[in-house]
C-alpha cells in the first residue's frame, strides 16, 4: 500500500436554517471544503451531509453539482447516514446519491444470528478498507454496536477506517454531558482511523488499543449553538495523510463569516423600551459581513414580544450577513401556564393529565393512548402502514377503557 | 455416746419359709422346682389404677377427688384409655345407739359413673378404724376409690390391678366378685410393695430373689401358699419380669387361673426403659390415676367460689381441728 | 386441620409448644394459631427436648444401651413420652386482613399449624417494590415474594451484614436485578469484584437502564476515567488520612489553582510561604500513589461525573468496576461520584427519585476511625434528600451505634461471630433478642429482614441469582434488520 490522503468531513447539515443567508453560507462552506480537497484521494462524510432526509432540492442540486466535479476528477465519496439525513423505512437523499454512483455507503452488514457482521469496502486505488455504522434515530444504533462482531473486524488486515455517526462516551464535550454516547468498548479495536461525526465539536484523540479518534465538528453550523461556537472556534474538516500505514491529521478551517453575539435582557422593560434598546445596540454593533446572534431574554413588564418590531431590529444591524434572533427566553408579563414538576417524563405527563382534567373528565385513557401515539415507527415499516396500525391500536385502547 | 453403725449391717440369715399370720394361708416351703421361666411375648392386658386426694378435710366433712383409670395395650400399642373422675363427699351423721355413720355420696365429674350407689359405713368399722380410733370421713375417699377400681376392672380384658387381689374393706368382696365375673380373660395383680415375710424375718420377695440366684429372668416363683381365704380369691407368686430389672414383685392371679397366661405379656411390657421390670401399662396407669396436690387445691378454689365466702369460713373453722399439723409443717 | 404442635405453657414472647410426633419443627419456622378474631403468626426460635421421664432415669437408660445391657429393652409409646418442645414467639396478629402487633397470648392448648397463603394476605405488594427474596419458614422457601416499599427502604439506608460465603453478593445481585428497570430509584454500585455488571447485563432492559464503567471496559462498559478537574479536597475525606497541615494545604491549593490544583500539586508547584516544602512533598507523594494516571487523568473524560449523576437522577443503575483499583482509589472514585450526587440533590431541594449507593466493606467509611466524610453524612442526613446507602459489611460492630441505628433496614445473613450478632440485635428495628441462634443457624441464601418498614422481622430465602434471572428474563426483542 502506498501513501495517500483522504478528507474527513461530517455534520455539514446542508439545508439547515430557515434563513436563506445562513443556508447560503452553509452551501458555500461545503463548496469551499471540497475545493480544499484537491490532494485527497477520497472523501469520507461521517453523516449528516444534509439536514433532513429529503432536503430542499435547490440545496441538494448545488451539493451534487459540486460533488460531481470531484467525482469526475476520480475522487470517491464514502458516506454513512447521519441522524438527520436518515429516515427509517424510506428512501432518502443519500440513497438517491448512491444510486447515481456519486457516493458509496459504507455501513454494510448483516446479522448472522445475534452477531452483526459488517463488511469492508475496499478503496480500490489506495487499498484502504472502510467499514461503518450509520446513525439511527434517538441513538438506536447503540443496539447495533452492542451486537457488533468486533473480532471479525479486528482480524482484518490493512489500513482500516471505521466511519460512524455517534458520540463516544469517553470523548464527549461538556455540552453533551448527560447525553448517552456509545462506549469505546463497543468499537472494534485496532483500526487506524476512527472517522466520527454527530458531535459538533472538534476532537482529535489517540486511544490506547484503538487508534486515532477524530471528530471534525460541524463544517459550518446547524443550529444556534454552532453559530455561537463559531465566534470562538474555527469550523472545518480534516485532511488525513497516510504514510507508511500511519495517519497524520491536519485540520482545515473553512472560512465563511464572522459571528457577533449581542445579548439583551428584557426584565422590567416594556416592549417599546426593549425595542429602543435593541435598535441602539444594533446601531452600535459592527455587523458588516457578519452573522449576528441576537439573544433576548427576560420577562417584559408590559406589552408582548410580538410588539417589538423584529424586522426593524434586524434591519438595524447594517450590512450583517444575517441576523438570527433567539427570543425563546423572552416572555410577556405574568405568563400563564401549567407548571408541573416531576422526576421523570412519565410522571410529568401523568400529573399534567390530572391537572388538566381537574376532575371533570376521565384521565385514565390518556396514559395508554399517549404511549401508543408516542411509539416510533419501526425500521422497515412504511409510513401509511404505521399510521394505520397506530390508529387501530389507539381505537382499541379507547374501546377497552369504555 | 457413739453409735455402732455396724449394727445396721444386715445379718446373714437363712431363707426360712414363707410366713402368713392368717391361718387361711398355708405356706409352701421354698423349692427351686417352683421357679418357672418364660419368654416375654406381646399380648393384651388392661391395667387399672386409682388415686385420690383431699379437697376438704374437716372432722365432719370430707371432699375427696378420686380418679380411676384404665389402659389397654396389645403388646406395645395402646388400644384404649379410659378415665373416671368423681368427688366423694362424706359427712358424719348420727346413728342410733350413740354411733356415727359416715355417709358418702359420689358426684361424677368426668367419664363413666362407676359407683351408682352411695356409701355408708359405721365409723367404728374395723376395716376402717385404726388402732382403736374411729374412722374419719376422709377414709371413705380411699374406699370409694377401691370400689371404683373394681368397677373399672369389670370393663377390662385381662385386667391387671396395681397391688393385690386382696379385699380389705367391708363389702369390698362384693365388688371384687362382680369384677371377676364381668371382666374378660385372666384377672391378676402386681404389687410394687409387699409386707410379707419369711419365717426368718426376711422380706418374702427378697428371699425369693435370693433363692433365684442368677436365674435368668423373666421367671415366676410360686405358688407361695395354698390360699383358702374366701375374700382373697388369688394364687400368690413372686415374679421378676426382666433380666436387667432390680426389682421382683408380688404377683397374684385369680384363683385357679394360669399365671403364665398373662405373665409373658407383663414381661413384654416390663422391657420399657423407664422402669425396667415393671409393666409399662401400670407405670402409665399410676401416672394417669394420680391426683396431685395442686389439682386438689385448684378444685378447692373452685369450690370456694361456688360455696361462697360465708359458708367457706365455717368450713375453714372446722378444718382447723385437723390441719394444725400441715400448718406447723409450713412454719 | 393439620396441627404440627400445641401450646402447653410459657409466657409472652416465650411460648412453649409441644411438637407433634412425626413432625419436625425448625428454628425460624413460621406457624399460625387460629383465634376467634383472627390469626396469630408465630415463629420458632428455639428447640429443646421434653420427656415425661426424669433426666437421671434417661441417663441410666442410655447407660444400659451404651454398655450393651439394653438389648431386650425399648421405649413404650416413645412419641408420647419423648418429644420436642419448641419455644415460640408471636410475630403479628392478623385481623380482617390487617396486621397488628401481637399483644396477647394465644389461647392455651391451641393447636399450631403451618402457615398458608391466605394467612399472608396482609403482605401487600407496595407501589414501589423492593424485592428481597421469598418468605422462608425454617429452611423452606414459601412462594411468597417479600417486597418492601423501595422508596422508603432505600432512602432510609440498608445494611447487609454477613460473614464470607453467606450469599451477600447473590443478594445484592438479585436486588439490583429486580430494581434495574424501576424508575423510582437510581443506584450507584461500587463493584469491587467486577461481578455485578456481568450479572445485570443479562436483564432484558439492561441496554436502557444499566450504565457500566470500568478501567478495562468490555462490551458496553464505558472507560472509568475521572478528570483531575473533577477532584476536590473534600473528596479525600475518609479516603486517605491527611494531617491537619496537609488538609489545609489541599484546600489552599484548590482555592489558589482552581481547576488545575491537582496538576500543579503533582508537579510540585509552590504555594509560597504559607506551606512548607515538606508538606508539599508528602502530599505530592501521597497523591501520586493514588492518582496514577490510569483512572484519574489529566485530559479527557470531563463529563463523566455529570454523566453518572445524570444517570442516577434519571433512575438508571450505574455500576463502577473497581476490581483493579486499590482500596483508596476505589473510595476516591466513590467519593467523587457520591459528593457530586449529594450536592446536586441538596441544591435541587428534591428527594426523588431516591438514589442509593452500594458500598462494600462499609466500615472503611462509616467507622469512627474514618472520620467525617460524605458517606457518614449521607448515613446521618441523606434521607432528607432521598439519598441512601446500601452498606455491606462483615463487621457491623465497627460501625458506630448511632450510624447503625440510622440504617433502618437490616438484611441479616448468617453470622457465626457472637459479637457481630449482638451488635445487629441491639440495633435492629424489631426485638431480635431471641433470634441469636436463628441468625447463627442461617444457611447460605437465608436472611432475616429487620426493617422499620416491616411489621415483623421477616425470614427470607434469597433465590439463586442465576435461576432467578433466567426465570425473570423476558424473551429478547426481535432483532431489527441492519439497514
Amino acid at each position: 500500500m502506498g501513501d495517500f490522503v483522504f478528507a474527513h468531513l461530517s455534520d455539514v447539515h446542508l439545508g439547515a436554517f430557515r434563513e436563506p443567508e445562513l443556508r447560503e453560507l452553509n452551501c458555500l462552506a461545503f463548496e469551499r471544503a471540497l475545493d480544499a480537497c484537491g490532494t485527497a484521494d477520497f472523501i469520507i462524510i461521517a453523516g449528516d451531509l444534509f439536514d433532513s432526509p429529503l432536503p430542499d432540492l435547490s440545496v441538494a442540486d448545488r451539493a451534487v453539482r459540486k460533488m460531481r466535479i470531484l467525482r469526475e476528477q476520480g475522487k470517491r465519496f464514502y458516506v454513512v447516514y447521519g441522524s438527520h439525513d436518515y429516515s427509517p423505512g424510506e428512501k432518502n437523499v443519500i440513497d438517491l446519491l448512491e444510486s447515481t454512483g456519486l457516493i458509496t455507503k459504507v455501513s454494510l452488514g448483516e446479522y448472522e444470528g445475534e452477531a452483526l457482521r459488517l463488511r469492508f469496502i475496499e478503496d480500490a486505488e489506495t487499498g484502504a478498507k472502510i467499514a461503518g455504522m450509520s446513525a439511527r434515530k434517538r441513538g438506536l444504533e447503540r443496539e447495533h454496536f452492542g451486537c457488533l462482531d468486533r473480532k471479525a473486524l479486528e482480524a482484518e488486515d490493512g489500513f482500516k477506517i471505521f466511519v460512524f455517526h455517534s458520540g463516544v462516551e469517553e470523548h464527549k464535550p461538556d455540552f453533551l454531558k448527560g447525553v448517552d454516547g456509545v462506549p469505546l468498548s463497543l468499537f472494534p479495536k485496532g483500526f487506524d482511523y476512527y472517522a466520527g461525526g454527530h458531535v459538533h465539536a472538534r476532537i482529535d484523540a489517540e486511544e490506547k488499543g484503538y487508534g486515532r479518534i477524530v471528530f471534525p465538528g460541524p463544517l459550518f453550523a446547524a443550529d444556534y449553538r454552532d453559530l455561537e461556537d463559531l465566534r470562538e472556534n474555527k469550523h472545518g474538516f480534516y485532511l488525513v495523510r497516510v504514510a507508511g500505514g500511519k495517519a497524520k491529521t491536519e485540520f482545515k478551517p473553512v472560512e465563511t463569516a464572522g459571528v457577533e453575539v449581542v445579548e439583551c435582557g428584557a426584565t422590567g422593560k416594556s416592549a417599546a423600551d426593549l425595542r429602543e434598546e435593541l435598535l441602539e445596540k444594533a446601531r452600535a454593533c459592527e455587523a458588516k459581513g457578519k452573522i449576528v446572534l441576537l439573544k433576548v431574554h427576560g420577562e417584559l413588564s408590559s406589552g408582548s414580544p410580538g410588539e417589538v418590531d423584529w424586522n426593524a431590529v434586524r434591519a438595524a444591524f447594517e450590512g450583517a450577513a444575517c441576523v438570527k434572533v433567539n427570543r425563546s427566553g423572552l416572555s410577556a408579563p405574568l405568563a400563564s401556564g401549567v407548571k408541573i414538576e416531576g422526576n421523570s417524563r412519565r410522571e410529568v405527563e401523568e400529573k399534567l393529565f390530572h391537572e388538566l382534567a381537574e376532575g371533570k373528565w376521565d384521565e385514565k385513557p390518556c396514559r395508554p393512548l399517549l404511549d401508543e401515539l408516542k411509539a416510533a415507527r419501526p425500521e422497515g415499516e412504511a409510513k401509511q402502514g404505521f399510521e394505520e396500525r397506530v390508529a387501530a391500536k389507539a381505537e382499541k385502547v379507547l374501546e377497552a377503557l369504555k | 455416746m457413739a453409735f455402732d453403725f455396724a449394727k445396721l449391717s444386715p445379718k446373714k440369715t437363712a431363707l426360712g419359709a414363707p410366713h402368713f399370720s392368717d391361718p387361711r394361708y398355708s405356706p409352701l416351703a421354698f423349692d427351686e422346682a417352683r421357679f418357672q421361666s418364660f419368654e416375654a411375648e406381646a399380648g393384651r392386658l388392661t391395667c387399672v389404677d386409682g388415686g385420690n386426694a383431699s379437697v376438704i378435710n374437716t372432722p365432719n366433712l370430707s371432699v375427696q377427688l378420686v380418679r380411676v383409670y384404665r389402659n389397654e395395650f396389645d403388646g406395645g400399642e395402646r388400644k384404649t384409655s379410659e378415665e373416671s373422675e368423681f368427688l366423694v363427699i362424706t359427712r358424719v351423721e348420727p346413728a342410733s345407739g350413740g354411733q356415727m355413720l359416715l355417709k358418702a355420696e359420689t358426684m361424677p365429674l368426668n367419664g363413666p359413673k362407676l359407683l351408682q350407689e352411695d356409701l355408708a359405713f359405721d365409723w367404728a368399722d374395723a376395716t376402717l378404724a385404726q388402732g382403736g380410733f374411729k374412722a374419719s370421713p376422709s377414709a371413705l375417699g380411699a374406699v370409694a376409690r377401691r370400689f371404683a377400681e373394681w368397677k373399672m376392672a369389670c370393663r377390662c380384658f385381662n385386667p391387671v390391678r396395681d397391688g393385690t387381689l386382696q379385699t380389705s374393706v367391708t363389702n369390698e368382696s362384693i365388688f371384687s366378685r362382680k369384677a371377676y365375673a364381668e371382666s374378660k380373660g385372666v384377672f391378676s395383680a402386681l404389687a410394687k410393695t409387699s409386707s410379707l415375710y419369711t419365717t426368718t424375718g426376711l422380706p418374702l420377695v427378697s428371699a425369693v430373689a435370693r433363692l433365684a440366684g442368677k436365674r435368668a429372668a423373666p421367671w415366676v416363683y410360686g405358688p407361695l401358699c395354698v390360699n383358702s381365704q374366701p375374700d382373697h380369691e388369688a394364687d400368690l407368686f413372686v415374679a421378676k419380669l426382666h433380666e436387667n430389672a432390680t426389682h421382683c414383685f408380688r404377683f397374684e392371679v385369680k384363683r385357679g387361673c394360669d399365671a403364665l397366661s398373662v405373665l409373658p405379656a407383663l414381661a413384654f411390657q416390663a422391657s420399657d426403659l423407664a422402669f425396667l421390670g415393671y409393666p409399662y401399662g401400670l407405670v402409665d396407669a399410676d401416672k394417669r390415676a394420680r391426683v396431685p396436690f395442686e389439682e386438689a387445691r385448684q378444685m378447692q378454689g373452685v369450690m370456694r367460689q361456688e360455696i361462697g365466702e360465708g359458708a367457706w369460713r365455717e368450713i375453714e373453722l372446722d378444718s382447723c381441728a385437723v390441719d394444725a399439723h400441715d400448718f406447723l409443717d409450713r412454719v | 386441620m393439620e396441627f404440627v404442635g400445641q401450646i402447653v405453657s410459657g409466657a409472652f414472647g416465650e411460648i412453649l409448644a409441644r411438637q407433634k410426633s412425626g413432625e419436625e419443627l425448625e428454628i425460624g419456622e413460621l406457624l399460625a394459631c387460629d383465634e376467634p378474631n383472627g390469626i396469630q403468626l408465630l415463629q420458632v426460635y428455639d428447640l429443646e427436648y421434653g420427656s415425661q421421664i426424669q433426666p437421671e432415669t434417661i441417663e441410666l437408660m442410655s447407660g444400659l444401651r451404651l454398655e450393651g445391657k439394653g438389648e431386650k429393652t425399648s421405649f413404650f409409646e416413645e412419641e408420647l413420652r419423648h418429644y420436642v418442645l419448641a419455644k415460640v414467639k408471636g410475630l403479628v396478629t392478623v385481623r380482617g386482613g390487617k396486621a397488628v402487633s401481637t399483644k396477647t397470648l394465644p389461647k392455651f392448648f391451641n393447636g399450631l399449624r403451618r402457615i398458608r397463603d391466605a394467612d399472608l394476605s396482609f403482605l401487600d405488594k407496595p407501589e414501589k417494590p423492593l424485592f428481597l427474596g421469598r418468605l422462608r419458614s425454617g429452611s423452606k422457601a414459601i412462594d411468597k415474594r417479600i417486597e418492601l416499599d423501595g422508596e422508603k427502604v432505600l432512602s432510609h439506608h440498608v445494611l447487609v451484614p454477613a460473614t464470607t460465603g453467606r450469599g451477600k453478593s447473590n443478594l445484592v445481585k438479585v436486588m439490583l436485578y429486580e430494581l434495574l428497570d424501576k424508575d423510582y430509584c437510581g443506584v450507584l454500585v461500587m463493584d469491587p469484584h467486577n461481578e455485578y455488571h456481568k450479572s445485570l447485563k443479562k436483564h432484558a432492559k439492561a441496554g436502557e437502564w444499566l450504565k457500566s464503567y470500568s478501567p478495562n471496559p468490555e462490551g458496553g462498559q464505558v472507560s472509568l476515567r475521572v478528570n483531575y478537574a473533577a477532584l476536590k479536597p473534600w473528596h479525600f475525606n475518609g479516603v486517605m488520612p491527611f494531617s491537619e497541615a496537609q488538609q489545609q494545604t489541599l484546600h489552599l491549593a484548590y482555592k489558589t489553582w482552581e481547576k488545575d490544583w491537582i496538576t500543579r500539586l503533582l508537579a510540585g508547584d509552590s504555594l509560597g510561604d504559607k506551606v512548607q516544602d515538606v508538606t508539599l512533598n508528602v502530599l505530592q507523594r501521597k497523591l501520586g500513589l493514588i492518582l496514577d494516571g490510569r483512572v484519574f487523568v489529566k485530559n479527557g473524560s470531563e463529563t463523566i461525573v455529570d454523566d453518572v449523576t445524570g444517570h442516577l437522577l434519571d433512575s438508571k443503575k450505574v455500576v463502577i468496576d473497581t476490581s483493579r483499583l486499590g482500596s483508596e482509589a476505589e473510595l476516591l472514585v466513590a467519593s467523587v461520584f457520591t459528593n457530586a450526587l449529594f450536592n446536586r440533590r441538596k441544591a435541587a431541594q428534591t428527594d426523588k427519585p431516591v438514589v442509593s449507593i452500594v458500598l462494600e466493606e462499609a466500615p472503611r467509611v462509616l467507622s469512627e476511625a474514618a472520620g467525617a466524610n460524605v458517606f457518614s453524612s449521607i448515613a446521618r442526613e441523606g434521607r432528607k434528600f432521598g439519598v441512601g446507602l446500601i452498606a455491606i459489611t462483615q463487621l457491623a460492630s465497627l460501625i458506630p451505634r448511632e450510624v447503625l441505628a440510622n440504617l433502618n433496614t437490616k438484611i441479616i445473613l448468617g453470622n457465626e461471630m457472637k459479637q457481630e450478632r449482638e451488635a445487629l440485635i441491639a440495633s435492629a428495628s424489631q426485638d431480635l433478642s431471641t433470634d441469636d441462634k436463628a441468625i447463627a443457624a442461617l444457611d447460605k441464601g437465608e436472611a432475616i429482614v429487620s426493617s422499620v418498614f416491616s411489621r415483623f422481622a421477616v425470614p427470607i430465602s434469597i433465590p439463586l441469582f442465576e435461576e432467578h434471572a433466567s426465570a425473570a428474563a423476558a424473551s429478547a426483542p426481535a432483532r431489527k434488520a441492519f439497514v
